[in-house]
């Protein structure tokens, strides 16, 4: 199947395959024409991709297909809502290929819909540890489809402006970037550096005290309330929605209000017992946040039951 | 003897013991702060990503419905998730992640400034478990190796842990429970995890406090505390054990995906320290 004649209908019925009750993935060839159409759609978009209200706004998934599919029951089915999902869409769960296929199912199907940004697990070195690669072998017994979607996720955008007064992306602010401009000048079409701006945004957190600061462990950055009001102040916004990081409510603001942190993966790594929640802006920009508890479901139980525990 | 649960708790009573455990949800973000304003873990201005507050695993002797008034204190180990935050050590300088060297060229900027504290970012913690109501008998900081060294003066002679006994799959397991005290993923430079696991088989209970750590690319790292029991005798084994080894090297000798199983690093990981240590039940 040639890039090209992916058609709306092949889309359709990639979809309704990925979430009938036993989800199947689809076939490596699939992936890779997929892989291509939604290519040719990010290159058109921008670092700092402008998106339109009313729009729901998505933090981590990392692979917890069945908690999007309880999300979308949530927030609405697409195109009836618009998405917008701020990374790690792979990783640490069980199902990152069927999570990562279906939300560029509806990228590609619904392209002004539904904008998906760039989390920091959206790399080949980082899903090389934490999961992504090795579900890829195990369900197709090569890297090929593992490959198709990372050489993707090059082109995903890096952040996103709601309305010109919400500023969203995975992680956070960067010492090397004061304005949008700066981010709407950085080359994105490569692997996530291991440091730099286009580093920061994906990997950077909010913290209590004031200004820059390297954290204890040699690498990242976190910013203060300070840093956030500045910015905040010079580009006209009034708010940075960001994920990267687990909450126990599924939200959490920060910063007087300058910062909130999404987190949409509820019970995270299958044991955590968090809520998960999205951000609902309606067409006047008002806000109301959704929470969500994992959706009850068949088959769960035989993931979790192993053999009987005889540790030394 | 029956195990029951509800609202992740479960227990069990066999030979004169109980042993309980309670699995519950990551702390909210009130009883976070809440734990760094009483400052449970140092100077830290974090604590771990995931901390249960409200796990514990307890095992203690119930007292003999027979015994009269002349019985023994009863003996109580129980694992929190304090006492071991509490057990977080001072940071190791040497220690950081495989990015830092990058990292350290950008820290001359003048806006930015590092923020060490002195507590320890990989939460290593020196917690053994909690343990009263026993007598020590005695202990021996041993070698890694079991081999003895024939200067050393003579030592009591201490029991140890019935490995043999232990590796029997075919007895059943009356009563398992994992309980995690905390995680952290290290900002995805890697993972901790502190955690408990007990077994009660028909003769004998088997406790392992389990502190995990690994920096990819740079170290794994495990503080593990065993207590062995036999039911009806008068002493409980504890077994220490640190071990450690650079993850590079470890990297040619483990298959890919095994690097998120503990269980499965572990042998290969070298035992830099081992201690055995005997307590006396009082009844």
């Amino acid at each position: 199947m040639a890039a090209t004649t992916l058609s709306n209908g092949n889309v359709d019925a990639f979809m309704t395959q990925l979430m009938a009750e036993n989800c199947k993935p689809l076939v490596e060839d699939e992936v890779k024409a997929l892989c291509d159409r939604a290519r040719e759609i990010l290159t058109e978009e921008s670092n700092v991709q402008a998106v339109a209200c009313p729009v729901t706004v998505c933090g981590d998934i990392h692979g917890q297909f069945h908690d999007l599919l309880e999300l979308f029951r949530i927030g609405g089915t697409c195109p009836d809502t618009n998405y917008l999902f701020m990374g790690d869409y792979v990783d640490r769960g069980y199902y990152s290929v069927e999570t990562v296929t279906a939300l560029v199912c509806l990228k590609v199907r619904y392209p002004h819909r539904v904008t998906i940004l760039r989390g920091n697990h959206e790399s080949r070195q980082i899903t090389q540890v934490y999961g992504f690669y090795d579900e890829c072998l195990r369900k197709y017994g090569n890297a090929n489809v593992w490959k198709y979607f990372t050489d993707m996720f090059d082109y995903l955008p890096l952040t996103a402006l709601i309305e010109s007064t919400i500023f969203c992306l995975h992680g956070g602010l960067s010492p090397s970037i004061d304005n949008l401009d700066q981010i709407r000048a950085l080359d994105r079409v490569q692997e996530v550096p291991h440091e730099g701006p286009m580093c920061d945004l994906l990997w950077s957190d909010p913290d209590d005290r004031c200004g820059w600061g390297i954290s204890p462990r040699g690498a990242g950055y976190t910013f203060g309330q300070d840093i956030s009001d500045q910015f905040n102040h010079q580009n006209n916004v009034t708010l940075v929605a960001r994920a990267h990081q687990l909450v126990m409510e599924g939200y959490n603001w920060c910063h007087d209000r300058n910062v909130v942190t999404i987190f949409s993966a509820p019970n995270y790594c299958y044991r955590c017992g968090n809520q998960a929640a999205i951000m609902e802006l309606d067409e006047n920009k008002n806000y109301t946040f959704l929470q969500f508890d994992p959706a009850p479901r068949r088959g769960e139980d035989t993931v979790s039951k192993r053999s009987p525990d005889y540790f030394l | 003897m029956s195990g029951k649960k509800a609202n992740g708790v479960s227990m069990v009573e066999h030979a004169g013991w109980r042993v309980s455990a309670v699995s519950q949800a990551m702390m909210s973000s009130e009883e976070n702060d809440a734990l760094l304003e009483a400052r449970i873990c140092g100077d830290a201005f974090t604590l771990p990503g995931v901390v249960f507050p409200h796990n514990v695993l307890r095992i203690e002797q119930l007292a003999d419905p027979d015994g009269g008034e002349e019985q023994g204190m009863k003996c109580v180990l129980e694992f929190s998730v304090r006492a071991a935050l509490q057990g977080v050590g001072p940071a190791d300088p040497k220690l950081s992640v495989l990015a830092s060297d990058s990292w350290k060229q950008k820290s001359a900027r003048p806006d930015v400034q590092h923020l060490d504290t002195t507590a320890d970012w990989t939460f290593s913690t020196n917690y053994h478990g909690s343990l009263t109501g026993a007598e020590l008998i005695g202990r021996s900081a041993g070698p890694a190796s079991p081999t003895e060294d024939p200067d050393q003066p003579e030592r009591p002679r201490l029991q140890t842990i019935d490995l043999e006994r232990c590796r029997q799959t075919n007895l059943p397991i009356r009563f398992y429970a994992e309980v995690i005290l905390f995680e952290d993923e290290l900002d995805d430079h890697g993972a901790v995890l502190c955690s408990v696991r007990v077994r009660v088989m028909d003769s004998f209970f088997l406790v392992l406090f389990r502190y995990f750590l690994r920096i990819d690319h740079v170290l794994v790292r495990f503080r593990e505390t065993r207590y062995y029991h036999v039911f009806g005798e008068r002493v409980i084994v504890q077994e220490n054990q640190e071990r450690e080894s650079p993850l590079d090297a470890l990297q040619f000798k483990i298959p890919g995906n095994s690097f998120g199983d503990p269980d499965r690093l572990q042998p290969h990981v070298k035992l830099l320290r081992s201690e055995l240590i005997n307590w006396k039940l009082s009844m």
